[in-house]
């Protein structure tokens, strides 16, 4: 039994049944509906990794030793840190954050912060301001002292005493349901609003993802009706009907729908990535549809009864429209091979909706364009001969003629355009760093660089060493290696400051020896070390537990940046790892973590993973499509228009210098399974007009003429929708947007443009019929 | 009917009596401060610290010796032997307004220095004690209020809570404390530390309750802190009271070697 009749068949049960499918189709909505408000959002960066990665172990490792490394740094604007009234106002906004912020560990802040200072014969243990009462004078001297201290300066309060810095540090987070650390952004924005007369700016990471998570509630529905629209107005202009507008979009907002009910249901939490998850499904599975309609009132122009035109529609577009399916589904799927959760997630969920898209054409679209008084617009279906002069056909006649002229320039002009466009694909730059991706006048943006010039910069890089052994770290021999590496990353460009409990020792030493500054220095031997920590962690010393492991094994140096770019990051890595080798011998382990490592493990994760899984689909687009046409040569060339616009895409965005993020990621094998989607509608119908007229021209012409309208209409859809991105605040999907717009509009020219050309070179059906004229135009206008 | 009533009337005159002699918050912690009638002591302390999977362990010889209502105590480090002989003399005064005074000896470099300011919130020795959580606490650092007579272990206990005075709050890690103090030994067997949001930061069992030369002394202390799956159990030995220590040797002069 063919898969024609087969087809048919099903066309006439699902027709024989449509109530029920209808029925169903409304349960199923239902259910799914009610889970979507328990989609949880997540974009922390560590939601990125695998719970195996060793970026992420090292960094859970590194919380373990040296707490949560979650902070806030909520920055003041003053005219005077050291002014009395100025210090009693921002105790009041401190003793709050410190009353009411969830899961506070430590708030430090210049009143409160611990001053060590030696005097003759002894050692003054005492905040840096005991009392904020204290005459402007001996303020004054306070400030004199803060202000040339490294400890302080630039850390607590700006060099020019004009920002204070409350910096506010989180205990290792409860293991609950609710995320705790999203907990804290909201009650801190609403205590420093409380402060109007201060202008404040908060940075740190919880902020970050907590701003990142509301932007991302706000993004998604903004594309979605973005692309909603675009699309309706297409389909308005393309199938001038009503019904031709409101059965796509309806299909493709249900699957929207069940998508995301069935992904709540499993668990999954939304990001910025997964977000494009809705507007995915939009674009892509609108095509089935549009398909089914196109045909549809293709074959009742003919004067065929709805139910018979619906029959001959689906014996017609049924298998493509499986292939189709297939192939985009497996675009998505090889996200699967990448080592990114967030990634995986969006190949599973695209996947599904694919699906889903698919199953609600023949559960949803069939059963409704069924009904008889699921009528066009009379213009429709009036005869044949009226729509000659349709601005579509008109267009698609002048491509035939066109292409069937110049071959040589067409082959020649994708050659050099491929070229040009692969020079563009090396010039592409990876950008991990979120912050980069946002607009200028971005709060969050402004807020980051605010730190960068005032604070000493926004980010760090930790670098963990580990002498394996309890008390390891007592060592003075192993603290000077340490010291060399912490000179020299303060040595490097984008290092800001450099921090490590170092700093306390030399500070002991000095108050020891009562404040020499000649003794700002590590002490001299092995013992001292352990009696300074001594005395250091007896009297006071809230800052140990942050810098030395608990058995005093390792220790953290933390070198703090500005918010940089991917590049500086990797050569800021390169250049410790050359550091490290050259310094330190083989019993010490030295490695580096936090924020800055994190993006950089990002970024390889995305090249390694961009490669994975395109090469995972093109191969098995490739299997699926030499399959499909039963032949290896078709299947080959058939590849061509889908590789091409992945080509093209890329390749522009490295001419525009639009850098490649983890968004950018999910173009390459994206493109492909969505481009083939094309390729499938057209290579079925070709190899058909092929066996019927034998002839390459004919068959190019005549497959032009029929699938050619439709496909014309889903890629103008397909851009359309994928304008919806535009919207975006973000640099990100803005690039991928107009990557794929480009993408989808080089499918469309290498398919109709292209693919004739190089088949008729090339000829993989066999020799044409010698009774068929090759080059006979067969559409006139 | 008759035998009824009496028994209700009995009932509230006996509660009433009860409550009659139910001893203030202040009462308590005046008590529990008097068990210790020895003119001075010594003993040695190991500590044990736990967090996760990994330990240290400290050990110090301690002397202490009363001057009035004041105190004046000497640490020596036994162990870790990279801290070892480093020691510790700190005077405090039972007038609040007084601050109290320290000095430390560092042998290596073989130097006194005095040690002034805050440092009493801080961690003792990254154990889960803090230094004020060792220190003699003197009665009216505290305003101490009575809560409720209850059980702890099937010990009678009396719960009282004790909050720092406004001038000692500064130098406190806590809002305040709330004590089960054992009826029989006047020894907390529990104490909770709450911070200024009500959350329990810590909580101390102290245990293994002996009687030393004449006054009853808990030996087993575990300091826990459950928000830093943390805990230390600190054991004391070799504990003697009234062993006549010379006053010199809590001058800081006896300090160095």
């Amino acid at each position: 039994m063919s898969i024609e009749s087969r087809s048919m068949r099903t066309a006439r049960v699902i027709i024989q049944h449509r109530w029920w499918y209808l029925l169903l189709t409304t349960l199923l909505t239902f259910l799914t509906a009610s889970q979507l408000p328990h989609l949880k959002i997540d974009n922390s960066n560590e939601s990125f990794f695998q719970t195996g990665d060793p970026t992420k172990l090292r960094l859970d490792r590194f919380k373990e030793t040296f707490g949560n490394d979650d902070f806030v740094f909520v920055l003041v604007d003053v005219n005077n840190a050291f002014d009395p009234q100025t210090l009693r106002a921002l105790q009041g906004l401190a003793e709050r954050l410190d009353r009411e912020v969830p899961h506070l560990l430590d708030l430090t802040w210049i009143g409160n912060v611990e001053w060590i200072e030696g005097v003759p014969g002894g050692i003054v243990i005492d905040e840096l301001i005991p009392d904020l009462n204290l005459p402007a004078s001996e303020l004054g001297e306070i400030s004199a002292r803060a202000l040339a201290d490294p400890l302080y300066r630039d850390r607590l309060v700006s060099a020019d005493a004009r920002t204070v810095g409350i910096l506010l540090e989180f205990e290792n987070y409860p293991e609950l349901g609710i995320d705790p650390r999203k907990e804290s952004p909201p009650v801190i924005q609403a205590i420093v609003d409380d402060f109007k007369t201060f202008e404040t700016h908060l940075v740190g990471g919880p902020i970050m993802d907590y701003d990142m998570d509301n932007q991302t509630a706000v993004e998604a529905p903004r594309w979605m009706m973005g692309a909603l629209l675009g699309m309706c107005l297409v389909l308005a202009f393309t199938t001038r009907s009503v019904l031709g507008v409101l059965v796509p979009a309806a299909t493709v907002i249900l699957s929207v729908i069940w998508t995301m009910g069935f992904v709540s249901m499993l668990g999954f939490t939304l990001n910025l990535l997964v977000i494009l998850v809705p507007t995915l499904i939009l674009c892509v599975g609108i095509g089935d549809t549009m398909h089914v309609v196109a045909e549809l009132q293709q074959h009742e122009r003919t004067g065929l009864s709805r139910k018979n035109a619906l029959i001959a529609t689906l014996d017609l577009v049924t298998r493509p429209i499986i292939l189709t399916t297939l192939t985009t589904a497996i675009g998505f799927l090889a996200f699967v091979a990448t080592d990114l959760i967030p990634l995986q997630q969006l190949g599973v969920q695209a996947a599904l909706g694919v699906v889903i898209a698919f199953v609600l054409t023949f559960i949803f679209a069939v059963p409704v364009l069924s009904f008889r008084t699921a009528r066009w617009r009379k213009a429709e279906t009036a005869p044949k001969e009226d729509k000659k002069t349709d601005l579509f056909d008109r267009l698609l006649t002048r491509t035939g003629n066109f292409v069937t002229a110049n071959p040589l320039l067409i082959g020649g002009t994708f050659l050099v355009l491929t070229v040009v466009a692969l020079v563009g694909m090396s010039r592409l730059i990876v950008e991990t760093n979120t912050i980069q991706d946002l607009p200028n006048d971005n709060p969050l943006r402004v807020a980051f660089e605010y730190v960068d010039s005032k604070m000493g910069g926004s980010m760090s890089i930790e670098i963990v060493v580990d002498t394996r052994q309890p008390d390891g770290i007592k060592n003075i021999d192993l603290l000077r290696q340490v010291e060399r590496l912490q000179t020299f990353l303060g040595q490097q460009p984008e290092v800001t400051q450099t921090s490590s409990v170092l700093d306390q020792l030399k500070q002991m030493h000095r108050a020891v020896h009562e404040n020499n500054p000649a003794a700002y220095q590590l002490p001299d031997g092995s013992n001292q070390v352990a009696e300074y920590l001594l005395l250091y962690e007896s009297g006071g010393g809230n800052q140990l537990d942050s810098f030395v492991s608990f058995t005093y094994d390792q220790i953290r140096v933390q070198a703090r940046t500005k918010s940089i770019a991917l590049r500086d990051v990797e050569r800021l890595q390169q250049a410790i790892n050359n550091f490290v080798e050259a310094e330190f011998s083989g019993n010490v382990s030295v490695y580096d973590t936090g924020t800055l490592s994190m993006f950089a493990r990002i970024a390889d994760l995305i090249a390694k993973g961009q490669l994975q899984s395109f090469s995972l689909a093109f191969v098995a687009i490739a299997l699926v499509m030499i399959v499909t046409l039963r032949s290896i040569a078709l299947g080959a060339i058939a590849m061509i228009p889908n590789v091409l616009p992945v080509v093209f895409a890329l390749g522009a965005m490295g001419w525009f210098g639009a850098q490649l993020n983890m968004i950018g990621m999910v173009l390459a094998p994206m493109i492909l399974g969505v481009a083939v989607d094309d390729t499938v509608h057209f290579f079925v119908r070709y190899r058909r007009y092929f066996h019927e007229t034998g002839n390459y021209t004919q068959a190019y012409l005549k497959t032009l003429r029929t699938v050619g309208r439709p496909l014309l209409f889903t890629t103008l859809v397909l851009i359309v929708g994928f304008s919806g991105f535009l919207l975006s605040i973000f640099a990100g999907p803005r690039n991928f947007a107009l990557a794929s717009m480009l993408a989808f509009s080089t499918a469309l020219l290498a398919e109709f443009l292209l693919v004739p050309v190089l088949l008729s070179w090339l000829k993989p059906l066999g020799r044409e019929e010698a009774a068929n004229t090759v080059n006979s135009p067969l559409i006139t206008t | 009917m008759h035998i009824r009533i009496l028994i209700c009337i009995s009932t509230l005159l006996l509660t009433h009596i009860a409550n009659a002699t139910q001893l203030s918050g202040r009462e308590v912690a005046l008590k529990m401060d008097a068990i210790d009638t020895s003119s001075d002591g010594t003993r040695d302390a190991t500590m044990v610290i736990q967090r996760g999977n990994q330990q240290l362990v400290r050990k110090l010889a301690i002397l202490n010796k009363k001057f009035g209502e004041d105190e004046r105590s000497l640490i020596r480090f036994v162990a870790p032997a990279d801290v070892r002989d480093t020691q510790y003399l700190s005077w405090t005064y039972e007038d609040p307004q007084q601050e109290d005074d320290m000095w430390v000896f560092f042998p290596s470099d073989n130097l006194v220095r005095r040690i002034s300011g805050g440092g009493k919130k801080g961690s003792f020795m990254r154990s889960d004690f803090a230094n004020e959580d060792i220190e003699n606490r003197a009665v009216d650092d505290d305003v101490h209020t009575f809560v409720e007579l209850s059980k702890l272990n099937t010990r009678d206990v009396y719960v009282i809570e004790s909050k720092p005075i406004a001038a000692k709050a500064k130098d406190s890690n806590y809002h305040h404390r709330r004590s089960w103090v054992d009826q029989e030994y006047w020894i907390p067997l529990q104490i909770e530390y709450y911070d200024t949001r009500g959350r329990l930061i810590k909580r101390l069992s102290q245990g293994d309750i002996q009687h030393i030369d004449g006054i009853w002394t808990a030996t087993k202390l575990v300091m826990e802190t459950p928000r830093r799956k943390s805990k230390t159990l600190m054991q004391y030995d070799n504990v003697r009271f009234n062993v006549g220590h010379a006053t010199s040797r809590f001058e800081q002069s006896a300090l160095k070697r």
